[in-house]
């Protein structure tokens, strides 16, 4: 007598199995935000980027992680337009990406603060670039400098604050733009770890606050998982998507939660298996 | 991305790529720089010709004619290269001899405490003081001959190469000493070894400056009085109202003074190959 | 927050050694005139050379005009010539550093008139414009021009390329980039350029004057050398290099004022 098949417990993780990769049909999520099309980057006879497909939900936060040289930083400039790519394509509310219409943010690894302004003149720099009035430009950046706890060095200047005040005004200004996308490429890699683990939990509650949609490209993987959604993982170049891994736990996320750390493991897993 | 160019190289949308070729070629470098100079000589020639200055410009083709007709026929005792040759002749000896003194001054002014609380107060009070300044006392003292001349040359280099080589040794990494030091080198070795090589760019920055101060200078020279030499040539074409004499000394002596600077290039690139240059200048 | 500045303090020996060595310098200087070591035809002493300033303030004599006309007409050139180089070739060097167009079509003119040093535009000027203000003031003005187009140009291609990639991406335009980003990143070198067109200017404008002038602190200088006066030619040389020299401060010290909130 066969048994009835054992229920396994719910895998959280689905596999992506790249040799059936297609779109997704476009009627199945009506929120989706940014669509990901078999995004291909080639230099020369070099592929770095191999048919990604992906998509992202409207306020969704979604963590990349990969192996160091996988093209992360390839791919973030691909979806941010400022290198065009080889095929594929990238919509976002169903319309081809374009800087000029749409509010795309780019938070560097490095500080990107302009150093002849002060702090409030750099958050207020992204609406300017986009034109927005005088009047909303400074109501809006206030009300960013509040949540994040910039107002009293408003007036100062990136050189008279530190490295860790710099990466939060890349961040507010982002955020001030309301963007329709919201690219990190590992902005709190280069600080300390009591400092990361604070902007972490500021970047969250920032997140909560305006529900942007945000991707979030790191090499930590204890970052990704506190900090993410959804998690993706990417292969070696020619890149593709390894696999996809959902955290649904509940904020604000224990670094020492069973879950969590099984979470954190299955990533690493995944990884380390190039 | 190469940290020695501006990113709007990669900045190109893929709608972009259906283009005009016409634009394209427009907007291409080469074209302009071709249109450039293209309408400047137009510019020139048809200034020079609609006599706008009243005679007082050459057209191109005269120009360029008066340069051949030099080459062969000899001018106040010499042809075309005579003359080169005595100019380049006293920028040579001057810069040389300037510059042979200068850089080592320089360095050891920056090495040594005591040599620079002497000397740079001295060359503080004589810096601000242009070469051609000099010119009348040098006349004074040495007469019309070569001697003022050189003189002048050497005054109009000093002041560069050794501005030049006392900042390169100021602006050295001070780590670089550490490293030496911490591998136990002594003083000799921190400055064989670290400082020479370290203020070798600067230094060569400060002989280019001063090679084009020495073609300006025995061109002051020699505009005051002298027997040959472009600088002679020119003023001549200025007593005898032949603008096509004027302008083709001006232009020898900007290609003078371009091959030369070219040459001092030239060895910085052999002396140097870890010098990195932002390009295009 | 609180800057503190650590004071090293020199020892004494060195504090002292430069005005010692300034003073001797001086005093050798008078020692050897007087004293008929170095001819009094060749060479004036200091104590000379000032009775002749003073003499100077009130005398016309030999070379035709007081002191104070001489600083003004050549103080007027100057001026006249650097601020128009600046106005010319600032802008002109900013966007040429970012325009590939305005690139294509000056670079070629700039190279060539580069290399030619500017006294070699005496005799056209005297051509064009006789021996008065217009010559001298274009002889200065292109002088000036070459290290403000070169300065500008440097500036604006060390733009950091990562903010230019910043603002590409929130979709700024050419030209936003070049007025927000461009501008105020190359404003050191626009500073630096300031100086150094002011020497050049000033180095110019003596030998500009040594040739084709009829007053002026160049003029004094060559009509000192004409009636073998060393101490006219002296005293035309110190005020040249005490003009330069104070300009150059105070142009320093309009920089420091204006950068201050920049501090770099």
């Amino acid at each position: 007598m066969s048994e009835a098949p054992r229920q396994i417990e719910k895998d959280s993780v689905t596999l992506h199995d790249n040799s059936k990769e297609r779109p997704v049909p476009y009627q199945e999520e009506a929120d989706v935000k940014i669509r990901v099309n078999n995004l291909t980057k080639r230099f020369g006879a070099l592929t770095v980027l191999d048919g990604i497909n992906f998509t992202i939900k409207k306020g969704e936060l979604l963590a990349i992680v990969g192996p160091t040289g996988c093209g992360k930083t390839t791919f973030l400039n691909c979806l941010s337009k400022l290198m065009p790519a080889t095929e594929g394509e990238i919509l976002i509310d169903g319309e081809e990406a374009n800087p000029r219409k749409h509010n795309i943010a780019y938070v560097f690894q490095e500080p990107t603060c302009l150093p002849w302004r002060t702090v409030r003149d750099n958050v207020a720099y992204g609406m300017e670039v986009k034109g927005e009035s005088k009047k909303k430009r400074d109501e809006r950046a206030a009300e960013i400098m509040e949540l994040v706890g910039l107002s009293s060095c408003a007036d100062l200047y990136p050189n008279q604050v530190s490295a860790s005040m710099m990466q939060r005004i890349a961040v507010s200004r982002a955020f001030a733009v309301n963007p329709d996308l919201l690219l990190m490429d590992e902005p709190y890699g280069q600080l300390d770890v009591k400092l990361r683990f604070y902007l972490e939990d500021e970047l969250i509650s920032l997140w909560q606050k305006l529900s942007s949609t945000i991707l979030f490209v790191t090499h930590n993987i204890e970052e990704a998982v506190y900090v993410a959604e959804r998690v993706l993982i990417l292969t070696n170049k020619p890149t593709k998507i390894k696999a996809e891994i959902k955290v649904d736990l509940p904020r604000p996320r224990k670094l020492i939660d069973p879950r969590f750390v099984e979470l954190r493991k299955k990533v690493t897993e995944l990884i380390r298996w190039w | 991305m190469s940290s020695s160019s501006i990113a709007n190289e990669t900045v190109d949308y893929a709608k972009e790529r259906g283009k005009f070729t016409l634009y394209k070629l427009i907007t291409n470098i080469y074209f302009l720089y071709c249109v450039s100079l293209a309408g400047f000589l137009l510019l020139w020639h048809w200034t020079a010709a609609e006599k706008i200055f009243r005679d007082s410009l050459a057209t191109p083709p005269q120009v360029l004619d008066q340069i051949i007709r030099l080459t062969t026929m000899k001018f106040a005792g010499s042809n075309l290269w005579g003359h080169i040759w005595a100019s380049f002749q006293r920028v040579i000896i001057g810069f040389a001899l300037a510059s042979a003194v200068a850089v080592p001054l320089g360095l050891f002014m920056a090495l040594n405490r005591t040599v620079n609380a002497v000397v740079k107060p001295l060359f503080d009070l004589f810096k601000p003081m242009p070469p051609i300044a000099w010119v009348s006392i040098a006349i004074l003292w040495f007469g019309i001959g070569e001697t003022s001349k050189v003189f002048i040359i050497i005054i109009g280099t000093f002041v560069p190469c050794l501005l030049n080589a006392y900042n390169g040794v100021r602006l050295v990494d001070p780590d670089l000493y550490d490293v030496v030091r911490v591998l136990g080198g002594t003083r000799r070795d921190e400055i064989f070894h670290v400082c020479f090589p370290a203020s070798f760019p600067a230094v060569f920055a400060g002989l280019q400056i001063s090679l084009s101060a020495a073609w300006t200078c025995v061109l002051a020279a020699e505009l005051m009085n002298s027997r040959d030499g472009l600088g002679f040539l020119i003023k001549r074409g200025m007593d005898t109202h032949n603008p096509a004499l004027v302008l083709s000394g001006m232009l020898l002596i900007a290609a003078a003074a371009w091959v030369s600077s070219m040459c001092v290039t030239f060895l910085e690139r052999r002396l140097c190959p870890w010098k990195r240059s932002i390009d295009n200048i | 927050m609180a800057y503190q500045t650590v004071v090293v303090k020199e020892p004494l020996l060195f504090r002292i050694l430069p005005y010692i060595s300034i003073v001797s310098f001086f005093l050798l200087w008078e020692g050897a005139v007087q004293t008929g070591v170095i001819p009094q035809t060749l060479l004036a002493a200091p104590s000379q050379v000032f009775a002749s300033f003073i003499d100077k303030l009130s005398n016309p004599n030999p070379d035709g005009a007081v002191m104070a006309t001489h600083f003004i007409t050549s103080l007027e050139e100057a001026f006249l010539g650097y601020v128009l180089a600046l106005l010319v070739g600032l802008p002109l060097g900013l966007a040429m550093g970012w325009f590939k167009v305005a690139e294509g079509l000056f670079r070629p003119i700039f190279e060539l008139i580069r290399p030619i040093p500017p006294i070699a535009w005496i005799p056209l000027t005297v051509f064009w414009f006789g021996i008065g203000l217009t010559g001298k003031v274009f002889i200065i003005w292109v002088a000036g021009i070459v290290p403000c187009v070169i300065n500008a140009y440097v500036g604006v291609r060390m733009t950091s390329p990562v903010l230019i990639q910043m603002a590409r991406t929130y979709g700024a335009s050419d030209w936003q980039i070049f007025t927000q980003l461009c501008i105020p990143s190359s404003l050191p070198m626009v500073f630096g350029a300031l100086q150094l067109a002011l020497a050049y200017c000033w180095t110019n404008l003596v030998g500009a004057e040594l040739l084709a002038a009829d007053s002026g602190l160049g003029f004094l200088i060559t009509m000192g050398g004409r009636v073998a006066r060393p101490a006219l030619i002296v005293l035309g040389m110190i005020c040249v290099g005490i003009s330069g020299a104070v300009i150059g401060i105070i142009i320093d010290c309009i920089e420091k004022k204006l950068l201050a909130g920049i501090r770099r």
